[in-house]
């Protein structure tokens, strides 16, 4: 079953310092990362094998200003659908245009209620929560320069001052 | 700028003394230490400043140890002063240090001078941790808050560092935005408040915050410092959140790596 992955903060997701939470809540600063537009919520699918997620997730850090640690949630697929929410296909716009086409979806028609049940079972269902460090970000970019999955002429100034900096 | 206003906050002339060069000196520089016998007694922190041009007067500073004249001082501060001159805040600081006589005043007490520089100091980064409790931080993207903390170190130096560690070490100011500002804390380049930021960073590891212990450890993943290395250790072993607790464990890792 494929998995979603969505760009948090770490930090607000630390729930177990939050004592005064009632059980079955969750506090709402994780919301800030599931911050939508048009009620639709911007995510990257990831393949069974996990085989693309290095990939999203670098074009992702490569759409920055600068070079940065990068945590996410990647959580199954089957939360959507217990969240009772539906997906859209649609472009991403990072220096990946392979990525943008492939991976990127849209969680839409979302209410405010769906967005707690999602952060909720994100925490529930036990969504891996990972970070990766500054300096693997800046390896993993220039190997997708080097790789010609990304083209540099689309990073930012302060992206390419950073991957230029390493051999 | 920070150490000449703390020094002088404390100041009489005599206790200052010339202690050996750092390590971290520059070529051309020169690197003394102030030890304000009076400063001491409340904070055993050194005060270490450098300053270019003037190596001849240092010298006879030095040769001379705790015989300093007035007038190698006012040297001394001029040179300083010199060095700071294209800095607005500075030269506002030394008109209001001209104001006093080196030459007249063997204790030399301008507390009130030093209260007013920090005092604007602390109020501008204060303003600006207010203002960024209205933002929306994102990794990898700057923002107002983040525009506004770089610009007020590269202007004020240390006496920037201060008065944000002031604000985040006291848990006055929005965990979030502290976070924040750790982060960056970590991340620019600024030789000389290097030594203050590491010390912040830290100490940040202590705070009660998981928010700010989190932009703690990732300021001191920026700055790559092996120095952290037990800080972190330490900060390990009295982390209970797991998350958290993985995460400093990552930075350890690529400390020791370094290291």
């Amino acid at each position: 079953m494929p998995f979603f992955v969505r760009i948090i903060r770490h930090s607000r997701w630390y729930i177990q310092e939050e004592k005064w939470l009632q059980k079955g809540e969750i506090p709402a600063d994780t919301l800030i990362d599931l911050r939508t537009e048009k009620n639709k919520l911007s995510v990257w699918v990831v393949e069974d094998n996990k085989s693309n997620l290095d990939r999203v997730l670098t074009a992702f850090a490569a759409n920055r200003n600068d070079i940065d640690n990068l945590d996410y949630a990647l959580f199954k697929q089957s939360i959507i659908s217990k969240c009772n929410i539906q997906t859209e296909k649609s472009d991403a716009e990072t220096p990946d245009r392979e990525a943008n086409i492939s991976w990127h979806y849209d969680f839409i028609q979302l209410s405010a209620q769906k967005l707690v049940n999602l952060a909720t079972m994100i925490i529930e269902e036990n969504a891996e929560l990972e970070r990766i460090p500054k300096q693997r970000i800046t390896q993993m970019i220039k190997e997708a320069v080097e790789s010609g999955y990304i083209d540099s002429g689309k990073l930012k100034s302060g992206i390419l001052k950073e991957i230029n900096k390493i051999s | 700028m920070s150490e000449v206003a703390l020094a002088v906050d404390y100041l009489s002339f005599r206790p200052f003394r010339p202690a050996p060069a750092t390590a971290t000196e520059r070529k051309k520089e020169i690197s003394i230490s102030i030890f304000p016998d009076s400063l001491k007694k409340l904070d055993e922190r050194e005060f270490d400043f450098s300053i270019s041009g003037s190596s001849n007067q240092v010298s006879e500073t030095q040769e001379t140890e705790m015989q300093y004249s007035t007038k190698i001082a006012e040297e001394l501060f001029k040179n300083i002063f010199k060095s700071w001159e294209s800095k607005e805040s500075d030269v506002n600081f030394i008109k209001l240090l001209e104001e006093f006589s080196f030459s007249e005043h063997q204790e030399f007490d301008s507390a009130t001078t030093t209260y007013i520089n920090s005092q604007k100091v602390m109020d501008e980064i204060r303003s600006l941790f207010i203002a960024g409790r209205e933002e929306f931080f994102e990794d990898g993207m700057e923002s107002r808050f983040s525009k506004g903390l770089i610009s007020a170190i590269e202007k004020y130096d240390d006496l920037a560092i201060d008065a944000i560690s002031d604000l985040i070490l006291s848990e006055k100011v929005s965990p979030e935005v502290a976070s924040e500002a750790l982060r960056w804390i970590g991340k620019i380049e600024h030789n000389a408040t290097y030594e203050n930021r590491l010390h912040l960073l830290e100490q940040s590891l202590k705070c009660s915050s998981a928010k700010v212990r989190d932009g703690a450890i990732l300021g001191l993943s920026f700055l790559n410092d092996f120095r952290a290395i037990d800080s972190i250790k330490e900060a390990i072993q009295k982390e209970n959140i797991k998350l958290l607790r993985r995460n400093m464990g990552q930075v350890l890792e690529q400390l020791e790596g370094e290291f």
